[in-house]
């Protein structure tokens, strides 16, 4: 089946393109990675942080893949340091400038700077599609945009717009965007993909694409986590249903099949729900979701957005990626994302935080961002920033975490 | 710092320590080791207790300072008009006031390190070709620690030699 019909799978391999509203206006995304993102000013963070998922050539092929950047991250730290912070820096940066569009034209801008700060929140995210390296800039108060710029590589770095409050200034081709409306609380990418201007189509899909679990604080909620929906979409789309229930059958958790059901809700509208199908002494037996196990229940939620982001060359931002799950399940999960790709391949990426530690040494030490507090102020650093041969590729990372020398535990 | 740098993070990684056990540069096996266990008084030298302060600390500062080469390096070094640092006698002095203690193993290379112009720490070594071995207990054998056995405030310990 071609792929325009939306979901085929060839050669065993599941190719769903789009599984939300959110993702199926055929707006297939080009080969694209997430670079690096930072954030300042922003819930726990006074001062800047990076997450930076570039691999350089000291890393091994085994780890890179021979990828220019990680295709997992994973995010630890202390209780309390600003692990989800970190992550939702992100989500509200691809949130906003994908749809904040469609917003509220009156509502502030969903941004919680440090502790009320009256300056701006700053973000950043640089990220290629195709050959083309992109970086975008967003300065914001609630009130309002303070400054939003694009940046474009392909040979050298040139700057494709700039919004500030005179206005937007943009290069010669892209003069539409100088006279174009924006509100104070919306994207000029987004209001462009709304005015049809291709040319930041590419930047818009990119944001668009990242999946998240954690809120932005309301601009764009993820549908995920609501087993309902999930439960509604695999009713939809037969070939994704096969995918979750062939890894739940994987993760010896007694599932031999996995069927959706729906009844008519008091509203009269359809609700959809899962029905996880047992064998007991040969004889099927159905277990509803009230009575089913949280990690049952939680790998189900989980396998939606995995499977579309593997399926379609996305980013994925999972917080609590353990929540529920045995630990030897973390590498089954983390193993989509960690396949050798071929020319051509989507490329997924997954960031995610964990308090499970082993995951660091299949994680390693570039593809693993900590996250301290000091003085109530949160910063991160990837461990392989951390100097001298204290970690080392061919070391376990568990050891020296658990000597409390590289941080990201708590003081007690 | 730029916009996105942070001092904390900045702070924290400063913070890590600069050397390495394991760096290609590192000199920590040349360093030799200093081993107190066969100490003993005898009524030519002196008792830890004997020493004042000011003289015990001056003995841990040379300690200290004698710590970071080998011993073969403190061989080498001169001090005074014809003497070394380090002398490694072999045998027990013959001209010496002090009396061979019994809970030093037979196979001890004698020696001394000069402290000042009259003090000597003496000790032992354990015979070169022992570097390295296994004993049978546990453990290996190392030529580059010098065991302490005597205090010598006045150059007691080997009469005649500097």
């Amino acid at each position: 089946m071609p792929l325009d019909e939306g979901r085929v799978i060839t050669d065993g391999r599941l190719r769903m393109e789009y599984y939300t509203s959110a993702t199926s206006d055929g707006n297939r995304q080009q080969d694209s990675m997430l670079l690096e993102y930072g954030l300042r000013n922003f819930l726990s963070f006074k001062e800047g942080a990076t997450v930076n998922f570039r691999l350089d050539a000291n890393v091994p092929p085994r780890i890179s893949l021979d990828l220019p950047a990680a295709t997992v991250m994973c995010i630890k730290g202390a209780n309390g340091s600003g692990k989800t912070h970190l992550l939702k820096g992100l989500a509200f940066l691809a949130s906003f400038a994908s749809s904040s569009f469609s917003t509220d034209p009156d509502a502030d801008i969903p941004v919680a700077p440090f502790f009320s700060s009256p300056e701006a929140s700053a973000f950043f995210a640089e990220f290629q599609v195709a050959d083309t390296r992109y970086r975008y800039e967003l300065d914001v108060h609630a009130s309002g945009v303070a400054r939003e710029a694009l940046y474009k590589a392909s040979k050298r770095r040139t700057l494709v717009f700039e919004r500030t409050a005179d206005g937007v200034r943009a290069i010669a081709r892209l003069k539409a965007l100088e006279t174009m409306k924006v509100r104070r609380n919306a994207s000029v990418v987004s209001a462009a993909y709304h005015h049809q201007i291709d040319e930041l189509l590419p930047v818009h899909t990119f944001f668009k694409n990242i999946h998240f679990n954690v809120g932005s604080s309301g601009t764009r909620e993820s549908l995920f986590m609501d087993l309902h929906k999930v439960a509604q979409l695999l009713s939809e789309h037969d070939d994704v249903r096969g995918y979750v229930e062939q890894f739940l059958q994987d993760c010896d958790i007694g599932i031999t099949r996995l069927q959706i059901s729906s009844e008519e809700g008091s509203d009269g509208q359809r609700r959809f729900f899962p029905v996880f199908i047992h064998e007991v002494d040969g004889q099927p037996c159905a277990v509803m979701p009230a009575t089913e196990s949280a990690g049952t229940k939680q790998i189900f939620r989980l396998m939606l957005p995995i499977a579309a982001v593997v399926a379609s060359g996305s980013v994925l931002i999972l917080d609590e990626l353990d929540l529920y799950l045995h630990p030897h399940l973390l590498p089954r999960l983390l193993g989509l994302f960690l396949q050798t790709k071929a020319p051509g391949d989507p490329i997924a990426q997954l960031l995610f935080s964990t308090h499970h530690s082993e995951v660091m040494d299949l994680c390693g030490r570039y593809r693993t961002t900590f996250v301290n507090k000091d003085n109530n102020q949160s910063y991160a650093y990837r461990l392989d920033e951390i100097p001298g041969d204290l970690l080392r590729n061919d070391r376990s990372l568990v050891a020296p975490y658990n000597d409390r020398k590289i941080g990201g535990v708590p003081r007690l | 710092m730029s916009k996105f740098g942070n001092a904390g993070k900045d702070r924290f990684l400063a913070g890590f320590p600069a050397v390495s056990l394991e760096a290609a540069d590192s000199d920590h096996p040349a360093r030799c080791k200093f081993n107190f266990s066969y100490f003993t008084y005898d009524p030519a030298g002196q008792r830890f207790s004997d020493w004042p302060q000011d003289k015990l600390a001056g003995l841990f500062d040379k300690l200290a300072h004698y710590g970071k080469y080998s011993l073969d390096h403190w061989k080498q070094q001169p001090i005074g008009k014809t003497g070394r640092v380090l002398s490694i006698y072999g045998g027990f002095p013959v001209r010496s006031e002090f009396k061979p203690p019994k809970h030093v193993p037979h196979q001890a290379q004698w020696g001394r390190f000069r402290l000042d112009w009259a003090g000597r720490l003496c000790g032992f070594v354990v015979p070169r070709e022992l570097d390295g071995k296994p004993h049978p207990q546990g453990g290996r054998f190392c030529a580059n620690t010098f065991y302490v056995v005597f205090l010598d405030e006045h150059h007691r310990f080997h009469k005649g030699a500097l």
